[in-house]
Formats: C-alpha cells, sequence, structure tokens
C-alpha cells in the first residue's frame, strides 16, 4: 500500500533541511523574487516615475531603499499579475496626479525633480492625499495614493535586503524569548502578516 | 468490506482513523477533497520575498473564487490551496442572513488551518442546557469525557499551564509557552482589579517541547515561527497529516481515497443498520459504493447534517435519522470576535521579546460563573495578546522618506487586544437544509444556511466589549480601536450542533456514546453532535468524544453487538 506519511529519520532531516534553505527553491519561489525575464508591465515613462516615488517614499539611508529593493520592479509585477484593472488604473493615476503636480507647481516632470525637491513635493502631496475624506468609512482624499505607498512600504519591509538590515526578519527563531532588555541596538521584528 | 469507514478526514475524522486503526479495525477513511502531503504540499519553507505577489491572491481570483473563504484572517498566497473554491461549492442564504461557511476540502480538512486552541469543557458547560432550558440536556457529563481530553491532549500535545480553575479543568500538559513582560503585567493590574478573573497563557496544541511519541510520527518541537496555517514541515502543530493519519496508518490498518465526495449513507430498513457508503468520484463523478460495519460521520457539522439529510428513504423521507426532526437544526458559531484594543503608555519600554509565540494568553469565562452575567445567559472567554508596536510603518499615517523609515525602526508602546468569543444558545431555527432545486455540479442538492444570532447573543456582544476596555482600562491602556459588534455567523469557524447528541431519540439524533438514536452503527463525533456550544474552542471537545465513541464503537464491534 502507498504509504502517505513517511516518518522515518531520514524524512525528518530532510524536510528540516528544506526549511533552513539548503534544498533547491521551487520554481515559484525564484518567480516570485522579481528575478524573472517577464515584460515589464508599466510603459517606461510611467516605471521611471514610479521609480523616483518608490525612492522618495523609502529613500536608500545607511540601509538599502526601495531601489535596491527591487520595489519598482516587483510593484510592477504585481500590476501585471495581482492588480484587478481597477486597482491597476487607480495605481496609475496616482502616479500621474503626482507628475501633474510637479508640473504645475515646478514646471517639470517629478522625474526631472532633484531628490531635495522630490521630497519637498511629495511630502505634500502625501499630506494632501491622506487628509480623512470620511471617518466613518476611514478614507482618504486620495485612495489610488494611499494604495500606491501601502503596496511600496510592503515590498520595501519584505524584500529580503530590508528584512535583513532595516528590521530584522527570522524565518526560524528557534526558541521563544519572553523578556529581552531593549538596547540602542534592538530593532522591531519583522511580523508574517506581509499586507 | 472494511470494519469501519470514516466520513472525512479532518480534525475528529483523523483521531476517528487512528483509534479505530489502533484496535485493530480496518479502516477506511474517505476524504471528498484532494490528497495532501505532510510537508512537500506546504509553502512555510519559503522566505517572505520568495512568496507570490506578496503573498497576496490576485484581486479577480479572489473577487471570482473566494468571496466567502477570503473573510477569514488566514486565507493568502501560502495558504490558497488549502481553503475551498466558493465559486465551486455554492450554498445559499436568506439575503439578510450571512453566513461565511469557511470551509477546506483536501486530506486533512481544516486540521491543517485550525487556531490550536485547546480548551476543556466544564461541568457547568454539560449542564447548562438543562439549568436554562435551552437545546436538549447533554447526555454526558465532564467526568464520562474527563479520561479521554487527557487521552488526546497526550496524543497531540497541548501546551499549557495548570490554572486550577473549575470552569476551565486542566488537562494533561506538555510546558507551557510564556508570558511576555506586557503581559505580565496586564495578568497583574486585570486580577487586581477583578479578583475573580484570571489571565492565563493560551493552550495549544503547539509541541512546546515534543515528547518521545510525538517524535515517533516524525513531530519536532515548535519553532516558534507563528505561520502554522501554511502546513507546518516541523509537524509541531497537531493536524491530521502531522499526527493522527501517521498514527493511523502505521498500524497497517489504514486505507485512504481522497476525492471521493459522500452522497448519501445506505440504511437496511430490516435491520436499521447502516450498511454502505455511497460515493461520488470528484474528478470522473463515477459512483462507487463502499460496505462497513460501522460508520463515523465526521465530515464537519454542517456536512454531516448535510449527509444526514440527503439519506432519505421511502421509510425517512425527511432523512436518515431524522425522526426528531433535529438534524440540520440548532447550528451554533460562537460570537467573534469582539476585539478592543489598547495602547499601553505605563508599560516599561525597555523591554522586548523575540520569536513568534504560536498562542497569546485566555481569560477564562467569568459571567455567571464568579460574576453575574448582565441580563444573559451562558458567557465567554477572551483570547488575547500584549505587543510592542513599531516595524512596518503605517501607509495612512502621513509622511514619507527618511521621517518613514524611523517610524518603522521605532519600538512602539505596548499594545494590548482582547478578541471575545461568546457561547451562542441552540435554537432550533438557526438551521441547514437542502435547497429545494439547486444542485452542485456531482448533482448533489446545495444547502441552505438560515442562521443569525438572537436577543442573548446580541446582549452578551455588548458586555463583551465593555469587559473588554474594562480590562485594558484596569491596566492603564487607552483604548484605541473597538469592534462594533461581532462578525457574520460562520467566521468564528466553530459551527456545531446540528445533529446534537441527546438522551431521548425524539429530541436528539445521537445518544451518549454520539452512536445514533435510529441505526446503532453510525456514529458521529465531530461539530454536529455537540449539544451547547460553551465559549471554549471546540476541537479539543471534538476529539475527546471521538476517541471515546471509538472506543466504545470496538468494544461493542468485539461483543457482537454492532
Amino acid at each position: 500500500m502507498d504509504r502517505h506519511f513517511p516518518v522515518s529519520r531520514r524524512a525528518i532531516v530532510a524536510g528540516i533541511a528544506a526549511l533552513l534553505g539548503t534544498a533547491a527553491l521551487p520554481e515559484a519561489a525564484i518567480a516570485a523574487s522579481g528575478a524573472t525575464s517577464a515584460p515589464r508591465s508599466l510603459p517606461p515613462s510611467q516605471f521611471t516615475l514610479l521609480e523616483a516615488v518608490a525612492d522618495t517614499i523609502m529613500p536608500a539611508s545607511d540601509t538599502a531603499g526601495a531601489l535596491a529593493a527591487q520595489v519598482p520592479a516587483r510593484l510592477d509585477g504585481l500590476l501585471r499579475d495581482w492588480a484587478s484593472p481597477p486597482t491597476r488604473e487607480a495605481i496609475v493615476a496616482a502616479l500621474a496626479r503626482i507628475d501633474s503636480a510637479a508640473l504645475a507647481q515646478k514646471g517639470k516632470g517629478f522625474v526631472a525633480l532633484s531628490p531635495a525637491e522630490r521630497t519637498t513635493m511629495l511630502t505634500a502631496h502625501d499630506a494632501d492625499a491622506l487628509k480623512s475624506a470620511d471617518p466613518a468609512l476611514k478614507s482618504v482624499a486620495d485612495p489610488g495614493y494611499l494604495r500606491l505607498k501601502e503596496l511600496v512600504i510592503a515590498l520595501y519591509y519584505y524584500s529580503e535586503i530590508a528584512a535583513t538590515s532595516e528590521l530584522i526578519y527570522e524565518h526560524v527563531p528557534g526558541k521563544y524569548e519572553p523578556s529581552l532588555k531593549v538596547t540602542a541596538q534592538t530593532r522591531p521584528y519583522l511580523g508574517t502578516w506581509q499586507n | 468490506m472494511f470494519d469501519a469507514i470514516v466520513i472525512g478526514s479532518g480534525m475528529s475524522g483523523g483521531i476517528a482513523a487512528k483509534e479505530l486503526c489502533e484496535r485493530g479495525l480496518k479502516v477506511l477513511v474517505l476524504e471528498r477533497g484532494g490528497m495532501m502531503r505532510h510537508g512537500e504540499d506546504y509553502m512555510d519553507s519559503l522566505m517572505p520575498w520568495e512568496l507570490p505577489n506578496n503573498n497576496m491572491i490576485p484581486e479577480e481570483e479572489l473577487a471570482r473564487d473566494y468571496p466567502i473563504q477570503r473573510q477569514c484572517y488566514a486565507v493568502n498566497a501560502a495558504t490558497k490551496k488549502f481553503w475551498v473554491k466558493d465559486s465551486e461549492h455554492p450554498y445559499t442564504t436568506p439575503e439578510d442572513k450571512p453566513f461565511a461557511w469557511i470551509r477546506g476540502y483536501h486530506l486533512g480538512g481544516r486540521s491543517l488551518m485550525w487556531a490550536r486552541q485547546s480548551y476543556r469543557l466544564s461541568e457547568m458547560d454539560f449542564e447548562a442546557n438543562t439549568k436554562d432550558g435551552h437545546g436538549c440536556d447533554w447526555p454526558i457529563r465532564y467526568g464520562d469525557l474527563a479520561p479521554w481530553y487527557s487521552h488526546v491532549e497526550k496524543f497531540i500535545g497541548v501546551a499549557g499551564s495548570a490554572d486550577g480553575l473549575p470552569q476551565l479543568p486542566d488537562g494533561d500538559y506538555i510546558p507551557a509557552f510564556e508570558m511576555n513582560d506586557g503581559e505580565k503585567l496586564f495578568k497583574a493590574a486585570v486580577e487586581a482589579k477583578f479578583p475573580t478573573r484570571k489571565v492565563i497563557i493560551g493552550r495549544t496544541a503547539n509541541l512546546s517541547v515534543a515528547q518521545p511519541h510525538h517524535e515517533e510520527l516524525g513531530r519536532t518541537s515548535c519553532q516558534v515561527r507563528s505561520i502554522c496555517e501554511r502546513g507546518c514541515s516541523y509537524g509541531a502543530n497537531h493536524t491530521s497529516l502531522s499526527s493522527s493519519l501517521p498514527a493511523a496508518e502505521r498500524t497497517g490498518n489504514l486505507t485512504i481515497v481522497t476525492d471521493a465526495i459522500v452522497h448519501s449513507l445506505v440504511q437496511d430498513p430490516a435491520t436499521g443498520k447502516i450498511t454502505a457508503v455511497r460515493v461520488i468520484d470528484a474528478n470522473t463523478r463515477a459512483g462507487k459504493t463502499y460496505e462497513a460495519k460501522i460508520f463515523f460521520l465526521n465530515a464537519s457539522a454542517i456536512a454531516s447534517a448535510q449527509i444526514l439529510l440527503n439519506s432519505g428513504s421511502e421509510a425517512n423521507p425527511r432523512g436518515l435519522c431524522n425522526k426528531s426532526d433535529q438534524v440540520g437544526r440548532n447550528l451554533m458559531d460562537h460570537i467573534s470576535p469582539l476585539l478592543t484594543t489598547g495602547i499601553m503608555p505605563n508599560f516599561p519600554t525597555d523591554t522586548y521579546y523575540r520569536g513568534r509565540r504560536p498562542t497569546g494568553f485566555y481569560i477564562p469565562r467569568f459571567r455567571n460563573v464568579t460574576e453575574d452575567g448582565e441580563g444573559f445567559l451562558r458567557g465567554y472567554g477572551y483570547q488575547g495578546a500584549v505587543t510592542r508596536m513599531g516595524g512596518k510603518p503605517q501607509a495612512a499615517t502621513p509622511g514619507i522618506g527618511h521621517a518613514l523609515k524611523e517610524r518603522g525602526r521605532k519600538l512602539g508602546p505596548w499594545m494590548a487586544t482582547v478578541a471575545g468569543f461568546g457561547e451562542v444558545l441552540p435554537n432550533p431555527d438557526n438551521r441547514v437544509t437542502l435547497h429545494p432545486t439547486r444542485k452542485d455540479k456531482w448533482g448533489l442538492p446545495i444547502l441552505h444556511i438560515d442562521c443569525a444570532p438572537g436577543p442573548n447573543e446580541a446582549k452578551m456582544a455588548q458586555q463583551v466589549l465593555a469587559d473588554g476596555k474594562a480590562m485594558i482600562e484596569a491596566a492603564g491602556g487607552t483604548v484605541v480601536n473597538q469592534s462594533s459588534g461581532p462578525d457574520v455567523p460562520g467566521l468564528g469557524i466553530h459551527e456545531m450542533g446540528t445533529a446534537r447528541m441527546g438522551r431521548d431519540p425524539m429530541t436528539s439524533v445521537f445518544n451518549g456514546w454520539n452512536q445514533a438514536h435510529e441505526a446503532a452503527n453510525l456514529f458521529c463525533t465531530d461539530g454536529a453532535a455537540m449539544a451547547s456550544s460553551g465559549c471554549q474552542n471546540p476541537s479539543l471537545t471534538y476529539m475527546a468524544l471521538t476517541a471515546r465513541a471509538a472506543d466504545y464503537a470496538a468494544k461493542q464491534m468485539k461483543e457482537g453487538k454492532l
């Protein structure tokens, strides 16, 4: 009879080796890492705008920023593989509004601004976009922008580079330590609810 | 011909298979869903950045295939294969009475995704129906089930503490997980202000320390990852795939058939005994019949009722074992989660913890135990946790750039959350019936679920929220968020009561041994058999009832009585 549940020592060891990442990654994992050759979802001009916006929301500092975390490419992947047409349109429109605001205020597109100008402009745009539209519904003035910002943040913190430098992610903590003294080096742990 | 057929491979079916196989019976487990293999079918080894679409299911697919299932917190890309497609498994409800039926059709069923909280019912719970007159009296008392609770706790491994509370009896536990410093302060403050309330560590079916009998099955200690619902390749949480089915299989007595949708049970009108199960192959739609001497119905509360209702005959037009007209009635699901969240500004900011502990704390019932119910019957318990805020920042809070990064790095204040789970009264009008006209793609009548909480539950819900707020404030907290009321019924994922146990064949379906009043060789030990719901998470009780009934059935068989 076919055994559904191999419980040999060998099977356990093999299972644990897989958990520690010593076995080959499934194809789905490689595809999800963003290292695919699938065509871009956004046209080049919009992708460049997304890069500039993501870099401004989550810039490089003493740790990597959104660009090193491949946030633009991964967000482009979400627009291709995950977003419904209305979500995609809302995000593209939110990006376009940032560009239009730059044109109106500075006479040039967001991409053409200096990093300092981008930060000043987007800080004001962010504050306006997130103003409460209806407190009862917890809705904001520019829901498309909120969705864009949520995705940039989620993709940033759940990138390998941020999860291992900006915050702390331990896939296999091994044991629970209920009381640790906070030091100057302490950083919050990243949880497993990614979105 | 098998000695026993177990219908369903989830929480209770897995234990039925194990207990019957270990008593020497040749057992067939029928599972309506597909094969699922421990370890190799799980996505728990993937790092967050390796999960597809940042662990989100594509929006159009979610809307099309999972409009009901998506309401469950544990539905994501890493667990997608564990949930039914609502588009393939429809049911109806009255328009004004939504019911979210959360399901997993695959080997192991919902035991793969359960939240593992494992609490005993108490004497008070078994006496509740007879004392206040709602529902029918349980045909058993706590003492009947206590040894079987122990039996199951030892086998599955429950990490917990002995707290000496009559309303939440202690069990046979492996070492408890520890509370963090915030939780210890919360516990001290709540217990000081409300001397008869207790804050205890959650009792959870995760192997804090795997015992030799767990390791024999290939299970190892919990690594505090808290991604249990993806399937645990360490086998550290009890599931049918990690634990009960491997135990059944090693006896050499187990046969599993997947993709086998039970159409109905066949009763011999002369003897009253069940003789066979009619099955439809999920893939080919071919019909097949399996025969056995005894039958265990473990399809889950609603689905077990569906099978009985669909097994009618000329002699039993209302369905099998349904002279009482109680099959499908008294559907209960705990009102939940009734959340209250507060920030704890007085808790020390110089202490933290490490690891994702797979349980929170628990506040056992106190209403109508040590404190009066404010105009309602029965009571509720809370699950909760106290954790440090910080980490991935909220996008809705204004701010970008370096300031946003700094916000994420900063360890925030302690935050306390309590979530109430309240007992629901058995009400015969809350029921499932076969749809008069609509059929599923296998030709089986779909279900109509008509269930809504009543006035007792509404009153109770208000008190759950008031008490939650009072406890957070007692610990110096400021409430920042609170539910407005319970979620849609079903989302407690504790469905019970649709073929209840009782003493009287005219008011109940199964007797004190979970044996059908009208068919001596048919047993039902899933949520359907529950005569009342208690407020405790019910899976442990299903498993204890199952082990007890399996022991009884095997003895009866050996004595030639079945």
